[in-house]
């Protein structure tokens, strides 16, 4: 059972946020179960689309044991909503075809892996779920969406249905109510943490979790060569929430670490921008880069590195690369044919990683 | 500057004294950014200065310039030596006589000087003024302004006229008005606007606020060095920095005068070497920045490190006889080492600063080298030439409510 001195983070299965996962230090991990959303492969030029879905497949059998590799055999959440196929049964089949093959690596090796379900998703989805869920006895994640909570009577009637038809007892289910972005208007957030409160026997559930997620879309708002704090509303939104005494329960704090909390898959074939994202207590420090200038990541690194914000090497995995890259500018300053100043894929692993060990400071010192 | 455009839709015919002032603060917005005369930046700066021309022409009626100051104007202008108007006056004693004043120009000099340097046969035929009257010729706007700014005592003003009351003024301090100096402006460093009759007064004013300073330590030779000025500057980051500064400067026999500028001296500041035994910096805090303040006082102490020695010899008797050459070179000296005082290249050349213009970048530089961030910011808006860069930090700090006495333009 999950409490509210536990982090999940919502993450895609990429290799920056594999990366993140892979460095977490042992006395961070054990206070993380994160949630992995698995993505369809990037769709090469003129690659069709079927194509894209045989590399899947073909790959499929050996996420288990990368997501060992990786995690180990801890809990995590496995969310299969985001693979898709060009029809709706294929979609379907994919997914459930998905599901039965890892789930079933994850029990080979003794993993916990909990299969995450949603209240749409098809009946197929939901038997095989709650079907391996019993057999391999790691429960389930009810994931909710705030557009579930348009009539919370209702709701609750649903959830009743769903527990009943697959023989569930909420013991066996993590409870998610993720309602995606937010930004500075409270309400939202606010009504929504409020209505999860109403569920029905909150309490029994096994974890009770609430997620949102308030990194923006992208950077546009951030300005070339100024310091750009943005507000980490998720978090202080929580904060706000959860000082409030008539609260059943407590919820585990979830968030899209530093990632919009919508996916867009067309978005991969965007040229990043060599910026920053470090993660402070309340806000994000965005030290914006440009396209493809990737000398600015070390420039940017050195600076944050001699900032009084920078949390030191010994941090995280992503702190101490951040240092390293500071390092390698003093040394090379005045070369830079010389310089190695990493990649969106490696600035994304450390930015993330970092994420994490905050967060899990933030959540683990709160009483 | 924070938007062209903005700034050119503001420039309008000009009626009264407050567009008249307003048009004057724009003028001097625009030459911050020394426009190229043939870009529309270059045209609108021209089309001010003519609407302010007009205006004066209208307003303050003036006599023709004196014709010794024409003369030596135009000597200023052709680089030339007292020898070089020989052909024009005859010989060395010949022009040393009329410079002085002491001699009346003949109409066959006349003739030459119009035929040879272009100076108006209206302008040189003038009478030449006596020492005891130079003050008669002067720009009435400058005479309301030294008014205006308590240069003459209040039961003075209303006794004696304008030039009186000017040749008061200079006697009390007991100077002549061609005060040695060394005068830094941040563009137009020779601007046909520029007053040079409010300069002198600036400056005149600048040395009888000197003399009220009690002062027991004489300035010794040699010490001012980049060292003693990297200590000074590290006193930026003091709330009362610039006035710390006043302090610091005057246990080494400097006195530092703080004194708004006029509305054509387009100063920021001079090193002013009347008495050698105590230099006096002026500064004009002309724009309320930090970094222009430790700028210019680190350049106007440059050229005390500089220029000290040969300085007396080469400026104390005429200053606008210096060749523009000369002093453009001790400008650009002074300068390189009040950068190189404030932003070492050798740091530059590594800072992060050079490829990231941030206010992160001009902090960390600035926490590195133990001086105020806004120095180091406004050093990355000179280095880039963006002074759209960095505008926050280096407003955030004014210097002239540190100097309450002084009567500033609101």
């Amino acid at each position: 059972m999950l409490n509210s001195n536990h982090y999940t983070p919502i993450l895609k299965w990429k290799t920056a946020e594999q990366g993140a996962l892979a460095s977490l230090k042992a006395e961070d991990k054990k206070h993380i179960t994160p949630l992995v959303q698995f993505v369809m492969p990037s769709q090469k030029k003129d690659e069709p689309f079927q194509d894209v879905v045989k590399r899947f497949k073909e790959q499929s059998n050996k996420l288990p044991g990368k997501i060992i590799e990786v995690w180990g055999t801890s809990a995590i959440f496995l969310d299969f909503s985001l693979l898709y196929d060009t029809e709706p049964t294929d979609t379907t089949d994919l997914r459930v075809s998905s599901i039965q093959s890892i789930l079933e690596g994850g029990n080979k090796s003794s993993a916990k892996f909990i299969p995450v379900i949603h209240l749409n998703d098809d009946e197929d989805i939901k038997t095989v779920v709650s079907k391996l869920a019993k057999e391999y006895d790691t429960g389930l994640c009810l994931r909710l969406v705030y557009p579930d909570f348009t009539d919370l009577e209702i709701l609750n009637k649903i959830i009743q249905k769903f527990l009943t038809d697959y023989k569930l007892s909420r013991d066996e289910v993590d409870v998610m109510v993720d309602i995606k972005e937010i930004d500075e208007n409270r309400t939202k957030y606010s009504n929504y943490f409020n209505l999860a409160q109403k569920l029905e026997k909150l309490s029994q559930w096994r974890s009770f979790i609430f997620a949102s997620g308030s990194f923006p879309v992208d950077l546009s708002k951030c300005k070339l060569d100024e310091e750009n704090l943005l507000p980490r509303f998720d978090w202080k939104n929580w904060l706000v929430e959860i000082k409030n005494t008539n609260i059943i329960r407590k919820p585990t704090f979830s968030d899209y670490t530093i990632q919009y909390p919508i996916y867009n898959q067309s978005s991969q074939f965007f040229h990043p921008s060599t910026s920053i994202k470090y993660t402070l207590n309340d806000q994000w420090l965005i030290m914006r880069g440009k396209q493809q200038q990737y000398n600015l990541y070390l420039a940017n690194a050195k600076l944050l590195a001699e900032d009084s914000r920078f949390m030191g090497e010994k941090f995280s995995a992503g702190d101490k690369y951040i240092s390293e890259k500071a390092k390698h500018y003093d040394t090379h300053a005045t070369e830079p044919k010389k310089w190695k100043t990493g990649n969106a894929k490696t600035w994304i692993e450390a930015g993330i990683s970092h994420h994490f060990a905050l967060v899990v400071n933030q959540v683990s010192s709160l009483s | 500057m924070e938007n062209y455009l903005d700034t050119m839709n503001k420039i309008k015919v000009i009626k009264t004294e407050k567009d008249y002032r307003d048009a004057l603060a724009l003028l001097e917005t625009l030459m911050i950014h020394d426009p190229d005369p043939e870009t529309e930046e270059g045209e609108q700066l021209n089309l001010l200065s003519a609407l302010i021309e007009d205006y004066e022409q209208r307003e303050f009626p003036q006599s023709l310039p004196d014709p010794i100051e024409a003369i030596k104007f135009r000597m200023e202008q052709s680089n030339l030596k007292p020898s070089d108007l020989i052909p024009y006056l005859g010989s060395r004693s010949r022009v040393s006589e009329i410079l002085s004043g002491k001699r009346q120009l003949t109409l066959d000099m006349v003739r030459a000087l119009e035929s040879g340097l272009g100076i108006p046969a209206k302008v040189l035929i003038q009478k030449i003024n006596q020492p005891n009257s130079q003050y008669e010729n002067w720009d009435p706007a400058l005479v309301k302004e030294m008014k205006l700014r308590g240069y003459f005592p209040d039961t003075l003003q209303k006794k004696y006229s304008g030039a009186e009351l000017i040749e008061k003024f200079f006697s009390t301090i007991g100077i002549q008005p061609q005060v040695v100096g060394m005068l830094r402006k941040t563009s137009y460093r020779s601007s046909p606007l520029t007053d040079r009759r409010a300069l002198i007064a600036w400056s005149a004013r600048v040395v009888q606020k000197a003399k009220k300073v009690k002062i027991s330590t004489q300035y010794k030779s040699g010490t001012m060095t980049i060292n003693l000025m990297r200590g000074l500057a590290k006193l930026s980051v003091k709330d009362n920095g610039p006035v710390l500064a006043q302090e610091f400067l005057k246990k080494h026999g400097i006195i530092l005068v703080i004194e708004p500028h006029f509305a054509k001296t387009y100063l920021d500041g001079a090193v002013i070497l009347v008495n050698k035994d105590n230099p006096i910096v002026g500064l004009t805090i002309r724009y309320d920045r930090l970094d222009n303040f430790w700028f210019t006082l680190m350049h106007e102490l440059a050229h005390i490190a500089l220029h000290f020695d040969e300085g007396i010899d080469l400026f104390f008797d005429e200053i606008e006889g210096i060749k523009s050459t000369t002093l453009n070179e001790k400008e650009r000296d002074a300068d390189q080492l009040a950068q190189e005082t404030l932003l070492p290249k050798a740091k530059w050349e590594i800072s992060p600063a050079r490829h990231i213009p941030s206010a992160m970048a001009a902090k960390s530089l600035a926490n590195e080298l133990g001086v105020h961030p806004a120095i180091i910011a406004g050093q990355i808006r000179h280095k880039g030439n963006k002074y759209v860069y960095l505008n926050k930090i280096v407003n955030d700090t004014k210097v002239r409510n540190l100097f309450s006495n002084e009567k500033w333009k609101k």
